[in-house]
């Protein structure tokens, strides 16, 4: 097999495990609304991923992880509309190349800010 | 024509400043292909009314054509190995594995510097990977985690760190980092650029970049915003049981760390001849799959794609552009501050490197993928302003401080440039991360391209020990002298928030200076007037870098 061949197939291939991944994702995905973020509580760890707690269309409240990327690519705030995928054992917040506009509820800063403070004050 | 490319430069230029301050409330990536649909569009009715048909049946191709595939594919294949990885244990053993080595006689001070050099070692495509991976280890070290080995402030330290080499470890990754892209355009003129050209001054300058954000955070950030992060420390007369931090390993861990290593190693040193990069780390990851017996539904659900989709939609962008002539209206709005006297070419390029650090969008690869066809321009391909060796040199400190843009980014959970609203964790690394990225990074990676990889790679023979030094004594400069800016910052440091962040201004001015100053060196080496360009270049950079640093990272308090 030349190393053409060998080039295409790894294209098709990886062409097709993005495709797979992108639609599992759409098929198994439920939207839910941000109702707070739970960090974790390390300093600075929002940077390197954190928790959403995402109420679903029937009620369900979830834990969400959401990484670093997720959360400032999709620069998600409280109120937001967003989906998520079940793993294993957790469920995941994706980002899908076109999402719909969300309502802003709130300024995310002000509830990360006040999230912050009374961090502080249950010392 | 040249019209539709200021058109379509001011629309997309636009997109990205709207973002930036919230005036669009949607992803970047989406905004990105709408922005390229939208110039696909104009450029179609311009087209029609100039070329006719013809013309418009062309465009979607031209745009097409800027899409690179290499880096894309790349970046893939490196997430489908990250992603087995993952889902098969893979970094539980490296959790397992860097508990054992504070045992050894580097003990914890070793270990953790290790630790926080870990993702540029690692070279995965996407730091914050293996960053997510590793938090809950990150968390243990702390009071709270239960090993209370460090304090709040030395926590605060070690995260900060560990975040600022993860988020820039993507440019250099052999596997789909940001800086094949680079590498990709280079490879006109040397031939062995894709062999990893860009890698060595981007590893290099962002080990070194990583320790001097360490020193800024822990004198200078906790004292401008002492209660910007909350942690608790252990309160003063309470013992606590120190629990070891547990970590297990599986046998599948361990097995899947393997191949990654390996995967890794012979993708980069291709010991078995010349094989596409990409094939090696698929067979690596189906390995890993069939194994350690990964479940796909595992890998699918937990997988990140978002640098892929995010890559793409800047490349889609830059074809936008390319097709529509928007490169070249850039490149002569900047050909026009290069005749600017005292910029000059050497000035324009000083800014020109910082440019993703003074605009940082949500994710490097975008504007990255968007804006080294413009740098390219610059070389001996379009404009002629610089020739292929130093087009190496700007790329290599553009780079770097383009991979090291998207942690700062005020896009973070919806923040805004503006005092008091920015998110409370990217406001906090704020000032670290870009005082890092500017006044380190880009000037050394520039200092190794010039001194040791053109060396290497080109034909001609040069003194390689000379060289070498060069490196070393440069290195130790302008390591020392902004270590010393940063001390003395330090001390000027009052309760007057407002005293404060006028106090910085200097300690970014001065590096910032020295940065544009050695970057027109190694272009040009001993011309004092293009010295002396580089310099102001790299004052209007740096002032405009430490204008966004926020005074406060919570509301003013208003008299309710």
């Amino acid at each position: 097999m030349d190393c053409g061949t060998t080039e295409w197939l790894t294209f098709l291939f990886l062409m097709a495990f993005y495709l797979s991944v992108e639609i599992y994702q759409v098929l198994r995905r439920k939207e839910g609304e941000i109702i707070s973020f739970a960090g974790p509580d390390i300093p600075l760890g929002d940077l390197l991923g954190t928790r959403a707690n995402v109420r679903m269309k029937d009620g369900e409240v979830v834990d969400a992880e959401m990484s670093g990327c997720t959360l400032c690519l999709g620069r998600f705030e409280v109120g937001d509309r967003v989906y998520v995928c079940k793993n294993r054992d957790k469920y995941v917040v994706s980002l899908p190349l076109f999402m719909k506009g969300r309502r802003k509820r709130s300024d995310f800063c002000k509830s990360s800010c006040r999230r912050e403070q009374a961090s502080i004050q249950g010392l | 024509m040249e019209i539709l490319g200021y058109i379509t430069l001011t629309i997309f230029v636009g997109a990205m400043v709207l973002m930036l301050f919230r005036k669009l409330n949607f992803p970047v990536q989406t905004v990105l292909v709408v922005v390229s649909l939208i110039c696909l569009v104009l450029g179609a009715v311009f087209r029609f009314f100039s070329e006719g048909w013809v013309g418009v049946i062309l465009l979607p191709n031209e745009m097409i054509g800027g899409i690179i595939l290499h880096p894309i594919t790349a970046l893939l294949a490196g997430l489908f190995l990250a992603g087995a990885l993952t889902a098969s244990g893979g970094f539980d053993v490296l959790k397992v594995l860097i508990n054992k080595l504070q045992k050894t006689p580097i003990g914890l001070a070793g270990t953790l510097v290790i630790l926080i050099q870990l993702p540029v070692i690692a070279s995965l495509p996407c730091g914050r990977i293996i960053a997510a991976a590793l938090l809950p280890l990150l968390f243990a070290f702390g009071f709270e985690g239960g090993m209370g080995l460090l304090t709040r402030s030395q926590l605060i330290v070690l995260i900060g760190a560990f975040a600022r080499n993860a988020f820039g470890s993507c440019g250099p990754s052999p596997i789909g980092g940001v800086g094949q892209i680079g590498e990709g355009f280079l490879g006109a003129f040397f031939p062995t650029a894709s062999e990893g050209m860009l890698r060595a001054p981007q590893a290099f300058s962002l080990m070194l970049g990583t320790a001097l954000t360490a020193l800024f955070l822990k004198l200078i950030t906790m004292k401008l915003y002492p209660e910007g992060v909350s942690l608790r420390d252990l309160p003063e007369g309470s013992v606590i049981e120190k629990k070891k931090a547990e970590a297990k390993g599986s046998f599948k861990g361990y097995l899947s760390l393997v191949i990654f290593v390996a995967a890794l190693l012979i993708s980069i040193f291709q010991p078995f001849g010349k094989m596409p990069v990409q094939t090696i780390l698929v067979a690596g990851g189906i390995l890993m799959l069939f194994m350690c017996r990964v479940s796909i539904r595992d890998l699918m659900s937990g997988i990140i794609l978002l640098p892929v989709t995010a890559m793409a939609s800047g490349f889609m962008a830059a074809g936008a552009l390319a097709s529509t002539g928007g490169f070249e209206a850039l490149g002569n709005i900047l050909k026009g501050f290069s005749s600017v006297p005292f910029l000059g070419v050497a000035g324009m390029l000083a800014i020109f490197v910082q440019i993703q650090t003074i605009l940082p969008l949500a994710c490097s690869r975008i504007l990255t993928a968007a804006l080294v066809p413009v740098l390219y321009f610059f070389g001996p391909a379009k404009f002629d302003l610089i020739t292929w060796p130093q087009l190496a040199i700007v790329m290599a400190a553009y780079m770097i401080n383009a991979t090291t843009s998207c942690g700062p980014s005020p896009l973070g959970g919806g923040g805004m440039m503006a005092e008091g609203t920015m998110r409370a964790d990217t406001g906090y690394i704020k000032g670290a991360f870009t005082f890092s990225s500017m006044a380190i990074m880009a000037p050394l990676a520039a200092i190794y391209m010039k001194f040791l990889t053109l060396s290497s790679f080109s034909a001609s023979g040069v003194q390689l020990g000379r060289d070498v030094w060069l490196i070393i004594e440069f290195t130790l400069v302008i390591f020392v002298a902004n270590a010393i800016i940063i001390k003395l910052s330090s001390k000027v440091l009052s309760e007057d928030v407002d005293k404060n962040w006028l106090s910085q201004l200097p300690a970014f001015v001065i590096p910032g200076a020295m940065g544009g100053a050695i970057l027109a060196f190694c272009l040009y080496e001993m011309a004092f007037l293009r010295i002396i360009q580089g310099a102001i270049g790299g004052i209007i950079a740096s002032l405009l870098i430490a204008l966004m640093v926020p005074k406060r990272l919570t509301p003013a308090e208003t008299g309710e």
